[in-house]
């Protein structure tokens, strides 16, 4: 498998009150396309600190990250994050006042990547996939359950064809059938699709079904134990 | 361009702000276009009245202040008139036809001519003192004794000036033309009282012995080629102060170069004292940049130079001063409205935090944000502009012609006095000034350059706040500890 991210020695702090708190301290880890890694850690460890310099929502204080070996500065933020990646959140962070067909196309419109020429149909397959049928689509998307907005913001993540998804949290509202199913999905789309997932969670459940199990520890990150390892 | 998509659901999704900010922009656009309006309609009222007023400057003199002067003993009464300083003499005169702007003019001159052969017309009042009286200000041309049996007045265009002031009604034959008038051919236009005293018809001859200074009594032979009435009214005691060759109905319309033909010279001509010069401008509106443009030729000790600013002013003045109070209305609207609408702005921007997270976390440009909003903006702008056009327009209407109405209806009357020889005076009907009829149509390329400025205006109000977006970091507002 080839490294798609690439941490080189990344640091992050807050000033709280006089003095710095350290966050990540000088971490370094290759993500590999194809691979589901799960990012486990005690609250205040610093994962949503780390999922979100990963997708480039906040700049680095010290290292580098590379997508495809090339820095995010070269890319551009906006560009990289139009067009390389989709962060799904705890929260679903979906636009309140567009239904789950229009928050789709939304991110279809605004990358750069090559899409099929039918956006609108595309869009409404992949909602389907999910179970978000045409009825649910083109219905305001607060009047969607927690799990049917998550697999509208899991499909919104997919939309734009990247090769790299990180959520933080996503199963955190969801009961534990709805959170089986989003991880399967997950899981599916890196043994399937060469895309490279990357999970922040809580749960040792969920931990458990991916390829690469990640603790974020003195702000640096540890492999737990690797799942088995993947032709080709 | 998804972000007119989202303009659009955004506007129907929050219908009470999309209606709250139509109604502003509604209200705003009312009363700007009402504002223009008014400002339109003064603007086109002070034009009316300066053309109604018209286009003529008076060149006369200022009696007033030669009485006042004579009866203060700083003049003489035999003092040698042409002397005095700005005197309306024909050499003063001709000094103010220099100007691009003069279209015409017309010299007013009298003298007074003897017959042995025509009947003066006269009249039987209680006048025991008649010539006596007079023994004044002598100011104007002509004989100082009674001796005249008719008088002359010249005119140097086709329509003299009592005629075109409604003063004198031509009745039969014809003005004389330009050609009469620059070769000073001997052709009168005489009054119908005369007329019939005499049995003369157009086509006639009538002989006189003019009595103009500097000219020995010869023989004149005039034409005839005009009769008209008077409209001049005397009262009794003017009547009687009046000698009768000075009456109007013994009066001669004659061209000015007369004078020329009865063998005076351009000397003796330069030093005549004109009763008035009517200069005619081209068009009213050059009133103001005429008479700029001849202040300080002539030292106006003893003449005036009027336009009719007075009544100008007293017309004019209060529609300027609604078209000045319209224009700050239209000014403090449009800022307060800008001012609304920013806040409007900031104020749901800080509400719409999440919204624009989730828009940068996916790679939106923050350009396009900015110009989302301005788009939401611009849409309910053109709807309420849209609609207010209709409104406006009719409030505009309505409230410049009730405004209007009030200012000008007392119509204003000028009287006219018209000076005589001898110092004395005859007043004639009074000339009435219509208050304008203003329409007020506010022509397409205004309704553009509202629509235009308006959206500016919006577009800027909702830009500047929004240009806060810039500010903002997607992982402070999407994660639970920003
Ligand atoms: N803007 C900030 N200013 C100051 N401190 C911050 C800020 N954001 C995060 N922190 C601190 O940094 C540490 C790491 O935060 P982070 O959100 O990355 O933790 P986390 O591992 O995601 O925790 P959790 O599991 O509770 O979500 C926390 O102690 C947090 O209080
Ligand atoms: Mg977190």
């Amino acid at each position: 498998m080839t490294t798609l991210l690439s941490l080189e020695n990344l640091n992050y702090g807050y000033i709280d009150g006089s003095k710095r708190r350290v966050i990540l301290d000088d971490l370094s880890y290759d993500f590999k396309a194809g691979t589901f890694y799960t990012i486990l850690g005690p609250s205040g460890s610093g994962k949503t600190t780390l999922l979100s310099l990963m997708g480039a929502l906040e700049k680095t204080q010290g290292g580098t990250i590379r997508f495809d070996g090339k820095s995010l500065d070269d890319i551009g933020y906006s560009t990289y994050r139009r067009n390389h990646q989709a962060i799904v959140f705890q929260q679903f962070n979906l636009i309140p006042y567009l239904n789950a067909h229009q928050n789709v196309l939304n991110v279809m419109h605004i990358t750069e990547n090559d899409l099929p020429e039918d956006k609108s149909g595309t869009a409404m397959k992949l909602l389907e996939r999910f179970g978000i049928v045409e009825s649910k689509a083109k219905r305001p998307v607060s009047t969607l359950s927690g799990g049917e907005q998550q697999r509208v913001a899991i499909a919104r993540a997919l939309a734009t064809n990247v090769k790299l998804i990180l959520a933080d949290e996503p199963t955190g509202n969801l009961d534990t059938a709805t959170q089986k199913e989003i991880v399967r999905i997950f899981k599916s789309l890196a043994d399937t699709h060469g895309v490279c997932v990357i999970i922040v969670t809580h749960s040792d459940e969920v931990a458990k079904t991916s390829d690469v199990q990640l603790r974020l520890k003195d702000g640096k990150l540890i492999e737990q134990s690797k799942g088995a390892t993947y032709a080709g | 361009m998804y972000f007119l998509t989202r303009a659009v659901a955004y506007l129907k999704k929050q219908k009470s702000k999309t209606i709250l900010l139509s109604v502003l922009f509604f209200l705003i656009a009312n009363i700007v276009l009402a504002g223009l309006s008014i400002q339109k309609a003064t603007e086109t009222a002070t034009v009316l009245t300066r053309q109604e007023i018209g286009a003529d400057v008076v060149y006369t003199v200022n009696s007033s202040q030669l009485n006042t002067d004579y009866r203060n003993g700083l003049i003489d009464a035999t003092v040698d008139k042409t002397t005095l300083p700005g005197i309306p003499l024909v050499s003063n005169a001709n000094l103010l036809l220099n100007s691009e702007y003069v279209s015409s003019v017309d010299y007013v001159a009298s003298y007074e001519a003897t017959s042995e052969t025509l009947t003066p017309y006269t009249v039987t009042v209680t006048a025991t003192t008649s010539t006596s009286s007079s023994g004044g200000s002598k100011i104007i041309l002509g004989t100082y004794e009674d001796n005249g049996d008719i008088s002359f007045r010249t005119f140097s265009r086709p329509e003299p000036s009592d005629f075109s002031d409604e003063l004198a009604v031509l009745a039969e034959g014809r003005f004389a033309t330009q050609d009469e008038i620059d070769q000073g051919a001997p052709v009168v236009l005489i009054e119908q009282t005369l007329a019939d005293l005499n049995g003369w018809i157009v086509g006639d001859t009538m002989t006189v012995y003019p009595t103009t200074d500097g000219y020995e009594q010869v023989a004149m032979t005039y034409e005839i080629i005009g009769i008209y009435t008077t409209q001049e009214v005397v009262d009794d005691r003017t009547l009687s102060s009046t000698p009768s060759s000075l009456l109007a109905q013994n009066r001669l319309y004659t061209p000015f170069n007369t004078l020329v033909t009865m063998g005076l010279s351009t000397e003796e001509i330069d030093q005549i004292i004109l009763s008035k010069a009517v200069i005619t401008l081209d068009d009213p509106i050059h009133v103001t940049d005429y008479m700029a443009a001849i202040e300080g030729l002539i030292p106006l000790t003893y003449g005036t130079i009027d336009a009719n600013d007075d009544v100008y002013e007293t017309l004019a003045g209060p529609i300027e001063t609604l078209g000045d109070l319209s224009s700050v209305m239209v000014w403090i609207v449009v800022i307060a409205g800008a001012l609304i609408l920013s806040l409007i702005t900031a104020l749901t921007i800080n509400q719409r935090k999440n919204e624009i997270g989730i828009l940068l976390a996916i790679g939106e440009s923050k350009a396009k944000i900015v110009t989302q909003f301005i788009v939401e903006t611009v849409l309910i702008a053109v709807m309420a502009f849209t609609l207010s056009v209709f409104s406006g327009i009719q409030i505009g209407q309505t409230i410049s012609t009730q405004t209007l109405d009030v200012f000008l209806t007392p119509e204003p009357t000028v009287e006219t006095v018209v000076p005589q020889g001898k110092g004395s005076k005859v007043t004639v009907p009074t000339e009435t000034i219509d208050a304008p009829e203003v329409d007020v149509k506010l022509d397409p390329l205004v309704l553009i350059q509202f629509f235009g400025a308006g959206l500016l205006v919006a577009m800027i109000s909702v830009a500047i706040p929004a240009l806060y977006v810039t500010r903002f970091n997607p992982k402070q507002i999407l994660t639970n500890n920003g």
